[in-house]
Parts: structure tokens; C-alpha cells; sequence
């Protein structure tokens, strides 16, 4: 299932860098940042003069099947990553380097005043090849605006199991406005190949706003633990969520995370041990948890 | 409160104590129930009754005995006392009854006595669950007295019949009537809607009727609304028992088999619709 290959990809992109500082969404409560980015009305001004995308920056991404002869033919794509973007925010920016891709949500969303994200993606998972060129040679990065709702349109086939989609190829390209072109080659009955095409509008940023997507700094904390299998978690989450609005959360050092209840009919709390800890280097609390 | 109360707790103290290693059966049973949020529920060493009211003129009773259980110990011989049913419900269903093919959550239950919680022990590969619902003064419940007049008509059949009948009744109709009778058409259940009257006969030599015992002809109406509520019961049930007795009151019983093979009952009473006159 495309879902929990996805989730699985973020985690171990995570402990491959394990003696670095494990990289983790931000804190609930980001610190807002002044400047919003709303800059509509400076669209038409920042394409003209657009370092990107005149450049030649062109990035080429192109993702074919990958069939080994022990999982089923499958294309990864970030299709649930998307479409949790598209439910948490109206706008997110979309960076990419070399070897990463990174969605990062600054204002909180207005949808039920949702946290900051930052989300880091190895493009390798996801992708057979990978070309792009940044701004410049010592910046070697692109950042772009998009409404995470209108991508998560056009991955939604992904989720459909009938229609099994060979090929996908996103590129950035100009055409009345900057946009992600994404080309999906379908099967069809005719010796024909049938392309899909779809255009989703970007806003490619300018190096003076790249400061404002930042990986946001780990905050000092005093517990840290990784999460149970999420399926459980979300379960106990939902049928917790008809008894009661606010949930309470505990966690320690040794590996044990506790959801707890009230209502005037029931209290209730479960108990997960022996969860897996994260190591931490250069920490901001005070002391190094034993895995 | 703390959050290692678990530790703390005296888990096997009290006046009863019960252990399942599969909530399914209780959890599955207790659905089919919950039309209302509080239930009445007695402790009594053949097992746990739980009876749900509907408006005072329907009540459902649902006997969970012994069988179910790996350990049932009671320490009085009767306990009753009333809590949501509906939080009962969502606490059992915590892990979700466990997917299909992994190993299904356990449950143990405790009950100090009057005025303490029912404290519930949930537990799938290595996760635990604790609950503690609150329990108050039972409600004083109705008493059909069925077998007050000696005069009853009885058909015992499988459920499907039943079932189709049921649950294709006519919604714009109010009412429902059941005839049963000695004579031809046996058994009958009506409804009259907007679009006119529907009929479904059930004869007594059908297959599917295994015990038909009627002694004069019955015909009652009932209030839809109080009928539906046992549409849930009989879609899990394998056979149904319809009684009425002389004054018109309804009596479905429901034989269940739950996923662990044991044989529940859950019976439904429902008052007749006040007439006045013959139709």
C-alpha cells in the first residue's frame, strides 16, 4: 500500500542520518513569520525577472516502475503526503536540492488552525532520475509556492489500484505562468501510448525569501520517543476522539507514550512501552537517551 | 491522575471479575444494542444482562452468559447498576476488535461494588488499554410480564426470512402489523405507507419455519419507530422466535452466534399501538 511505504520513506531517511540531529517536523507552535506570502500581487513582476526559470532552470524528474520480483509493480509517489499537505494548508512550498525534496508549511493553515510543517523527502525513494539546476551554482536550490490541493488532484490516480500508471516525468517549465508539468503515460488499448499531462501553477520564490523556509531549530524538550505504528495509534485516536475533544499525551525517556481521556461517562488511557527512541547529538536537553 | 495508576491499581479486587481473551463476542453483541445511550446492566453468576429502554414501550435485553468468559468469578449474587453504553461500546472497540487474522484484544473487567467505576483491561500485542466508566443508580426497568395471560402465539423460523421482510419494510409507513394465526396467511406482516399497503405472508409449511405453535389469531400494530431498533439484532442473529401474547405485546428473540462459536440471546418486547377501534 502506497501509504505505509510513504511513511516508512520519511522514517528512514531519518535514522540513515543518525549521527547527525534527526530531522523532525517543527514544533506545534512555529514562530510566525512577518512577511506572509501572499505576494499575488507581485506575481506577474517576480516571472519577468525570474532567475529560475530564465536560467534554464529546468528540473527533470522522472519516475518509472521499479519491479523487483518480491513486491507487486508499484510507482511510489508522494500521493498521501500531498493529500495531507492539501488538508493542513492552503499554500506550501515545495524546495529541492540535489537530493531531497522538502515541504514546508510556515503559517499556520486555515484549516482549524493547523501546525508549521516541514517535511523531507529523499528523492531517491521516489524517483529513478533526477536533473536539476538551481539558481546558481553556489545556490543550488529551487523553491517554489503551490497549492498543495491542486497537486493532490492530479496524484490522486495513484491511489486508484485499476489504473496502473507506467511512467511519471515532472518538470518545471514556463508556459503562460511557471508551472509543475506533470506527464503520466498511461496503458491503453490502442499500440498508442496515452500521456496525461497536467499543469499545476507554481511561484518560484527569490533567493531573498529562502531565509524564511529554514529548517526550523529543535526546540529544548524534555521527552522524545518515536511513534507506535500509526494505524493503532490513529484507531485509538478516533475512537478516543467520541468520548472526549482534548486528549492528554505522555511520554518519557524509557519508551513509553500514554494517551489519556476524560469524559463524564468514561476515563480511559492506553499505554504504549517499549517504543524505539531517537539518539540525540548535540542536544539542547540534558542528557542522551539510551536506545 | 497518574499516569502509572495502572501499576498502582488492585486489579483483582472486588465483587466481580471477569476475563475474555477475545472482546469481539461482547463487543459484537453490545452494538446491536446501542439505540440509546444508558443501559441497565445485572451481574449474576449465569452471566451479565444488559437491558436497554426505548421510551418506556420497548426494551431490549441482551444475556451474556458464563461461557464467554475464560475466568467469571462474582462475589453477590445479584449487582445492577446503569452506565453509557455508548462509552462502554468505544472503549471495547479501542483496538478495534483486532484485524482480521491478528490476534483479537483481551479484555478483563472488574467491579469494586456500589458507587466504584466498571473498570475495563484491554490488551493487544502489548498495548493496553485501561478504562473506567462511571456507574450510577440503576433505572427501574419495565416488566413485559408475558406470560401473564397463559395465551401465546409462537413461530420459531431463520432469520434470513425475517430479515428480508424487515428491512425492506416501507418508511413512509408509521405503522407495522403482525397477524398471526392458526389459519391461512399464518403469519403476516403489513405496512401502510404513502403509496398504498404492503403485505409479506410467511407460510407455516416454508422451510425455513422451524417451530410454528399458534393458538388463535393475533393481529396487533406497532409503532415503527419502536420496531426498528431490532433490525440490528436480527441481522446478526442465525434463527428468530416472534411471540405475541393476548394483550398484543411483541416478543422477538435472537439467537447469535457470536465469532467464537458461543450462542447468545438477545430478546426485543415492544408494545402495541393503542386502537381505537377494529379496522
Amino acid at each position: 500500500m502506497i501509504s505505509t511505504t510513504t511513511t516508512t520513506a520519511t522514517t528512514t531517511t531519518t535514522t540513515t542520518t543518525a549521527i547527525c540531529q534527526p530531522r523532525t517536523p517543527p514544533p506545534p507552535t512555529p514562530t510566525p513569520t512577518p512577511t506572509t506570502t501572499t505576494t499575488t500581487t507581485t506575481t506577474t513582476t517576480t516571472i519577468e525577472t525570474h532567475p529560475i526559470i530564465s536560467a534554464a532552470g529546468e528540473i527533470v524528474v522522472s519516475n518509472t516502475l521499479r519491479h523487483t520480483p518480491w513486491s507487486p509493480l508499484t510507482l511510489h509517489s508522494p500521493t498521501d503526503i500531498i493529500g495531507s499537505l492539501a488538508r493542513l494548508a492552503k499554500l506550501c512550498v515545495l524546495r529541492i536540492t540535489r537530493t531531497h525534496l522538502y515541504f514546508i508549511i510556515n503559517e499556520p493553515g486555515t484549516v482549524h488552525r493547523a501546525p508549521g510543517l516541514w517535511a523531507e523527502l529523499d528523492q531517491g525513494h521516489y524517483f529513478s532520475a533526477v536533473t536539476m539546476s538551481g539558481v546558481s551554482e553556489e545556490h543550488n536550490e529551487i523553491f517554489l509556492e503551490f497549492e498543495p490541493d491542486k497537486l493532490s488532484g492530479t496524484l490522486s490516480v495513484f491511489k486508484s489500484n485499476n489504473i496502473a500508471v507506467r511512467n511519471l516525468k515532472i518538470k518545471l517549465a514556463k508556459k503562460l505562468a511557471p508551472c509543475l508539468t506533470l506527464e503520466m503515460q498511461m496503458p491503453s488499448f490502442s499500440e498508442h501510448a496515452r500521456t496525461v499531462v497536467h499543469d499545476v501553477p507554481v511561484l518560484p520564490l527569490p533567493r531573498r525569501q529562502w531565509h524564511l523556509y529554514q529548517e526550523p531549530e529543535m526546540p529544548h524538550f524534555s521527552a522524545s520517543v518515536y511513534l507506535p505504528p500509526l494505524k493503532k495509534l490513529r484507531h485509538v485516536v478516533e475512537r478516543m476522539k467520541s468520548l472526549s475533544s482534548s486528549l492528554t499525551l505522555a511520554a518519557n525517556r524509557q519508551g513509553t507514550l500514554v494517551l489519556s481521556v476524560t469524559s463524564d461517562a468514561a476515563n480511559v488511557s492506553t499505554y504504549f512501552r517499549n517504543l524505539n527512541m531517537p539518539t540525540w547529538v548535540d542536544v539542547q536537553c540534558s542528557s542522551v537517551p539510551l536506545l | 491522575m497518574s499516569i502509572y495508576r495502572q501499576e498502582e491499581r488492585e486489579i483483582n479486587d472486588g465483587q466481580f471479575r471477569a476475563k475474555t481473551d477475545n472482546v469481539k463476542n461482547i463487543l459484537q453483541i453490545l452494538k446491536t444494542m446501542n439505540f440509546r445511550d444508558q443501559a441497565n446492566v445485572v451481574l449474576s453468576p449465569s452471566g451479565i444482562k444488559v437491558t436497554v429502554e426505548n421510551v418506556k414501550c420497548a426494551q431490549a435485553n441482551a444475556f451474556i452468559e458464563t461461557d464467554l468468559f475464560q475466568e467469571y468469578e462474582i462475589e453477590e449474587e445479584m449487582v445492577i447498576f446503569k452506565l453509557n453504553l455508548t462509552s462502554w461500546i468505544e472503549c471495547l472497540n479501542i483496538f478495534g476488535g483486532g484485524s482480521a487474522g491478528a490476534a483479537s484484544p483481551s479484555l478483563k473487567m472488574v467491579y469494586r461494588g456500589h458507587g466504584y467505576p466498571l473498570v475495563l483491561e484491554l490488551e493487544e500485542d502489548g498495548v493496553v488499554t485501561d478504562c473506567e466508566i462511571k456507574t450510577e443508580e440503576p433505572e427501574d426497568t419495565l416488566d413485559f410480564d408475558f406470560f401473564s395471560t397463559g395465551v401465546m402465539n409462537k413461530i420459531i423460523m431463520r432469520s434470513e426470512c425475517l430479515k428480508e421482510v424487515f428491512t425492506d419494510l416501507d418508511v413512509t409507513s408509521e405503522m407495522m402489523e403482525i397477524l398471526m394465526s392458526p389459519d391461512a396467511p399464518y403469519f403476516r406482516v403489513s405496512t401502510f405507507g404513502n403509496y398504498g399497503t404492503s403485505q409479506t405472508e410467511i407460510s407455516m409449511e416454508s422451510e425455513l419455519v422451524e417451530h410454528f405453535e399458534c393458538k388463535q389469531t393475533l393481529k396487533q400494530r406497532y409503532r415503527m419507530s419502536l420496531i426498528k431498533p431490532s433490525i440490528k439484532p436480527l441481522t446478526a442473529a442465525l434463527k428468530v422466535s416472534v411471540r405475541m401474547d393476548a394483550r398484543g405485546f411483541l416478543c422477538l428473540q435472537f439467537m447469535i452466534r457470536t465469532e467464537s462459536h458461543h450462542i447468545c440471546f438477545i430478546e426485543y418486547f415492544c408494545c402495541p399501538e393503542e386502537e381505537d377501534g377494529d379496522d
